[in-house]
């Protein structure tokens, strides 16, 4: 590589200006700032695996994963679980993977969440947009067919850069979106829609999606509710706090702000109150997801720090919708939830943790992130390390497969692997072509797993579609 | 996964002194961050700074680039690398207030005290990098303020080495047309 600035005319003479105009405009850092360096260490803690994954996902899908906000989205989703199982009674097994909902309970990003203007205006005409969806379009909120996700294996992803988790409804899929790098850095997001997965318009087709809130819809998370959709949403305000917004359909098309106190579901119990108290330390649960078909819950809290000031994950389970609680034993070396607790037909929890490693010798201390491993269990009481799977990065379920991406967490240079017996065997992920399906982050999205590419190495565009 | 910082055959044979999970040298690391990060913050102030153009905004991103560092801590895999890894998170931060801030209300009020808003009242190329897109001054910042070799800048950006070419050069020449305008608009005077 040549370290050189490209020809520009007249480059030299303005290289040698802007050189020079910093002359005599090179300050030392306040007293203050300097004196607030080595306070840090002792006021704030290094974030767990997990929370920074989150904080990093959140950061540039635009989550701005605040408390409050993921608060509302766990209430969201456990409230609906726990309806579920106290109301109307299981939903239909179909329906199970819709209700494992990752949160996170930390404390606010640092980094401000970008502004979004209600307009909620990209460039449609960005040659980046694909049409979503062909022929000719439908009038406005009448969707011509159900949804048709792409067929035929894994495809590669489109150009467009997601930003929000997808969600699907019955006629489209729906995502927050930036149209090219710049718009994705400069937080120029919009809301866009897809039938495939694959392409994406922005605006979205009218045809499937239809806004009738004030704010540009750019969801975060999405859960099926008794008779329509309810979203998680953020947007982000003068005082750059995020504050969350809540979206309400009936149709999957017609969306407006708030969510009907008919169709409000009670909050989550007080975890403390029903004795999820972990060594002491009551937690906000930083995944919860339920088996429809069973009833069982499986919570992941926080607990501690521990005297090293580490966090340890620690799972709580219900076998009973939320109503009793019992605290698995896990393997020492198991530290914290990477993935959301995902289940399989037959009820095996699937879950990806950190392995702590063991600690170093004097001299020695440990920088990176550690490796990660599938763990699952048959009844929540027991929890099987899939030696197998060590290195694992993230993962998803699909029908009864268990996809992971394994490789290096830190460059997001990862292969998608997939295993057909609970993570104990897996097996390289390819194309027709032979080529290797590759990314880090996966998200099961109706019949597909969408493979987005590093988290920790920006940018975030999906770059495959399967199978 | 694990750096070394001071390795002899005795440490080297040394059995891990634990059966259960324990902190992985958290005094250490913590002492490691205050060294690494107080020799690294003339430079991510001056960054921050000549970036957001405020001495308090400056002052601001820089403390929560510190933060940040500390809370993201375990991925850094290599100590050598905490000035470029730093001065990222410096950059991201910033820009991310960039797009959002607004005009100082008393941006007039103490221009003398601030160093850097000094330099966008008295120097004319210090005035046109101020009113760049928030991606072209982080570029034109690195590579001429901060004085760092373009692939360098392209690891600032956390962008590849050819986007990093293009986009200076997109900066450039938005700066020679900011200045072309300048220019007309005091002929005019």
């Amino acid at each position: 590589m040549n370290p050189q600035p490209p020809h520009l005319d007249g480059a030299p003479d303005l290289e040698r200006r802007l050189r020079w105009s910093i002359e005599g405009a090179r300050p030392k850092a306040p007293v203050a700032l300097r004196a607030f360096v080595p306070q840090v260490p002792s006021e704030y803690s290094p974030l767990s695996r997990s929370a920074r994954l989150w904080r990093k996902v959140s950061a540039r899908r635009g989550l701005a994963v605040a408390g409050v906000g993921a608060a509302v989205v766990v209430a969201l989703v456990a409230g609906l679980a726990l309806a579920s199982i106290r109301g109307s009674g299981p939903a239909p097994k179909g329906e199970a993977s819709q209700l494992a909902v990752a949160s996170n309970s930390e404390s606010p990003a640092v980094s401000p969440a970008p502004d979004m203007s209600p307009s909620g205006s990209a460039s449609a005409s960005s040659p980046s947009a694909s049409p979503s969806g062909a022929g000719t379009p439908s009038p406005r909120g009448t969707p011509g067919a159900t949804l048709k996700p792409v067929k035929g294996g894994w495809q590669r992803g489109g150009e467009v850069w997601l930003v929000g988790q997808i969600i699907a409804t019955p006629y489209a899929f729906l995502a927050a979106c930036a149209l090219t790098e710049d718009d994705y850095y400069d937080g120029v997001w919009s809301s866009c829609s897809s039938s495939d997965l694959v392409h994406w318009s922005s605006p979205p087709d009218e045809a499937v999606f239809v806004n009738e809130g004030r704010h540009p819809f750019q969801p975060a998370q999405l859960i099926q509710v008794k008779h329509g959709y309810a979203a998680a949403d953020y947007i982000a305000n003068d005082s750059e706090d995020s504050v969350p917004l809540e979206w309400y359909s009936a149709d999957g098309i017609h969306w407006s702000e708030g969510i009907p106190a008919g169709q409000r579901l009670p909050d989550p119990p007080d975890p403390c109150a029903s004795e999820a108290r972990l060594n002491g330390v009551c937690e906000q649960a930083e995944y919860i997801a339920m088996d429809a078909t069973t009833g069982m819950v499986v919570a992941a809290y926080d607990e501690g720090p521990d005297e090293d000031n580490y966090i340890w994950t620690r799972l709580a389970v219900s076998p009973d919708g939320g109503e009793t609680w019992s605290y698995p034993t896990l393997a020492k070396d198991l530290w914290q939830v990477y993935s959301p607790p995902l289940h399989l037909p037959d009820g095996t929890w699937v879950f990806v943790f950190t392995i702590m490693p063991p600690p170093p010798p004097p001299g020695l201390y440990y920088g990176g992130s550690p490796s990660a491993v599938v763990v699952t269990s048959k009844d929540g009481a027991h929890w099987t390390k899939q030696d197998e799977s060590e290195g694992a990065v993230f993962a998803a379920v699909l029908g009864s497969s268990v996809y992971a991406t394994f490789g290096d967490y830190e460059s997001g240079d990862c292969d998608l692997e997939v295993s057909s017996d609970g993570g104990k065997t897996w097996s390289a992920v390819t194309d027709k072509a032979g080529n290797a399906v590759r990314g880090e982050y996966l998200q099961t999205v109706g019949q597909k797993v969408v493979v987005f590419e590093g988290i920790d190495s920006d940018p975030g565009r999906i770059t495959w579609v399967g199978p | 996964v694990t750096t070394e910082t001071t390795e002899t055959e005795e440490t080297k044979a040394a059995e891990p002194a634990h059966a259960t999970p324990q902190t992985p040298g958290l005094e250490q690391a913590s002492a490691d961050y205050v060294r690494l990060a107080t020799a690294q913050l003339d430079s991510a102030y001056r960054l921050a700074g000549y970036l957001l153009g405020d001495g308090a905004a400056a002052q601001e991103a820089a403390r929560a680039a510190l933060i940040r560092a500390w809370q993201f801590w375990p991925e850094l895999t290599d100590v050598e690398r905490f000035p470029a890894w730093f001065e990222r998170l410096v950059v991201q931060v910033c820009l991310a207030r960039m797009g959002r801030r607004k005009p100082a209300a008393d941006a007039a009020a103490s221009p003398s005290a601030d160093v850097f808003r000094s330099m966008a009242e008295d120097d004319e190329i210090a005035r046109a990098v101020a009113k760049l897109a928030p991606q072209h001054r982080a570029v034109i910042v690195l590579r001429y303020w901060q004085d760092l070799p373009l692939d360098q800048v392209a690891e600032r950006l956390g962008v590849p080495f050819t986007a990093a070419e293009s986009r200076l050069y997109d900066a450039l020449k938005a700066l020679a047309s900011e200045l072309d305008a300048s220019a007309q608009e005091a002929s005019v005077r």
